[in-house]
């Protein structure tokens, strides 16, 4: 009944009344002529009842010599309610826009939402943009094709082609391509499971001068020169019941020895901001991009670009504002005596010296200077007093 | 012929159902009757609905009364019945 009443209001039925003459005689011709009649009500001289459509058609010669007066007084179907809208070419037209734009949207990708699952360690925009490189290469950018992305040969190459990725698998949502990096962790950093078995090894070359083993057994002498990879401590440890494992701790402090090049022409040449800056915006979306400036020339002039995607409840949109920042430059030689040379690259030499060894102790410092025609060459030989003691586990055997 | 058939379906112990040109009536309450077989709409109105299948003439009489559905092999009736009369 349920399904038959939604049939009847796809298709065209009307309902009709018939009056005067005989009601008997045009209900048995409708009956052998098998029109199909329901909710018929009768009343003192006819009947209403209703009939499909093509059915009523049929009625005028039946109706013939019966003497019956037969009209609609009624329609309904879903051709009647769209007759309505005869004319009005806008909603189909909008319709087939609809239905060409989901069809041409949803079997690709819009979005691509990058992450890392190493909540302490977020992706730096250097590895972002490699990430995005390589996503290129393989066929994973704004408005591609979902189907066809190799996303098992992206899992398994990316580690080895990818620096500082230890892990990466793309996922396709909807029309967002969720990108999980896993950033890959320095050896050196490596934490080591705390029942299992860890060695201490030299990260450098040096002279031991203080042994700080908090854990395992100590194996180098203060005074002794190590290499890289000497063992330091090991997580051995002899005792009566035999030997227990365990990790090995510390810090051993080396007297290593470094050297840094500082070089400083006389005459330099360095691009300097005019003062001059222009800000210029594009939109983006769907992967087409539509800029909102008129074209200047930006050649030599340095530019930055950051680009926010519009969110939506916390959820990126494909709809995307590029700023860009440009900001001219002027070239600006810079003429120095030897003097000033030196004193530049000496100034540019304790910089290095105390960026890259921060957390040590200098303990003695020899600077070389040679001065030829075109510059001055500092070069700088450090003794350090650092930690060289690096963690590594050890095989059982 | 008819008679032959009944006594040959009493014989076989059949339903007296099976016998050709017999009404099939299926009464729910007061409120609806499906009839199966060959319908012929004597009078209609909407206290009194004589319905003709085969020999048989059924009379329904009551309040509201409607074909809810009608073609050759059947026929359902709804409405406010108040009797049924048999000839």
């Amino acid at each position: 009944m349920f399904i038959t009443d939604w049939v009847r209001r796809a298709q065209t039925s009307v309902r009709f009344k018939a009056e005067g003459g005989d009601p008997a005689r045009l209900l048995r011709r409708l009956r052998e002529a098998d029109v199909e009649l329901w909710q018929l009500r009768g009343f003192d001289g006819g009947f209403f009842a209703w009939c499909d459509a093509d059915d009523y058609k049929r009625l005028p010669p039946l109706v013939r010599h019966t003497g019956m007066r037969v009209r609609i007084v009624k329609k309904q179907g879903l051709p009647v309610r769209l007759a309505r809208y005869k004319g009005r070419w806008g909603i189909p037209a909008g319709l087939a826009v609809a239905a060409a734009v989901f069809c041409l949207v949803c079997p690709r990708s819009w979005v691509i939402e990058m992450q890392s699952e190493d909540l302490k360690a977020p992706l730096s925009p250097a590895l972002q943009a490699d990430i995005t490189a390589f996503l290129e290469q393989n066929g994973v950018t704004v408005g591609a094709k979902k189907r066809g992305v190799p996303s098992t040969e992206i899992r398994l190459t990316a580690p080895a082609k990818i620096e500082g990725v230890g892990a990466l698998s793309v996922n396709l949502s909807g029309c967002v391509a969720h990108v999980t990096v896993m950033p890959r962790v320095a050896y050196e950093k490596t934490r080591v499971k705390a029942a299992a078995l860890s060695n201490l090894v030299a990260a450098r070359d040096g002279v031991v001068r203080k042994c700080e083993i908090t854990g395992g057994k100590r194996v180098c002498l203060v005074g002794e020169a190590v290499t890289k990879g000497t063992l330091l401590a090991t997580g051995v440890v002899d005792t009566e019941a035999g030997p227990l494992l365990k990790r090995a701790t510390g810090r051993v402090l080396a007297e290593t020895e470094h050297v840094l090049t500082v070089r400083v022409p006389l005459a330099e040449t360095v691009e300097r901001p005019a003062g001059r800056t222009v800000k210029r915006y594009t939109l983006s979306a769907f992967g087409l991009s539509a800029p909102l400036f008129t074209p200047l020339k930006t050649d030599g002039w340095q530019v930055s670009k950051t680009t926010r995607a519009v969110k939506l409840f916390g959820r990126d949109l494909p709809l995307s504002v590029t700023a860009e920042t440009a900001r001219e430059q002027i070239a600006v030689t810079t003429t120095r005596t030897k003097a000033q040379a030196k004193a530049e690259a000496k100034r540019r030499a304790d910089k290095q010296v105390a960026e890259a060894f921060a957390g040590a102790e200098v303990l003695s410092r020899a600077d070389t200077v040679t001065t030829d025609n075109s510059g001055v060459t500092l070069t700088v030989t450090c003794k350090i007093l650092e930690d060289i003691a690096v963690e590594v586990p050890a095989e059982r055997r | 012929m008819t008679e032959k058939f009944q006594k040959a379906a009493n014989a076989l112990d059949l339903d007296e159902g099976v016998l050709p040109s017999c009404a099939h009536l299926e009464i729910f309450g007061n409120r609806r009757v499906l009839l199966d077989g060959n319908c012929e709409i004597n009078e209609c109105g909407e206290d009194l609905l004589v319905l003709t299948v085969g020999k048989t003439t059924f009379r329904f009489r009551g309040r509201e009364l409607c074909l809810a559905a009608f073609d050759r092999q059947s026929a359902v009736l709804e409405g406010r019945l108040s009797s049924i009369e048999f000839e």
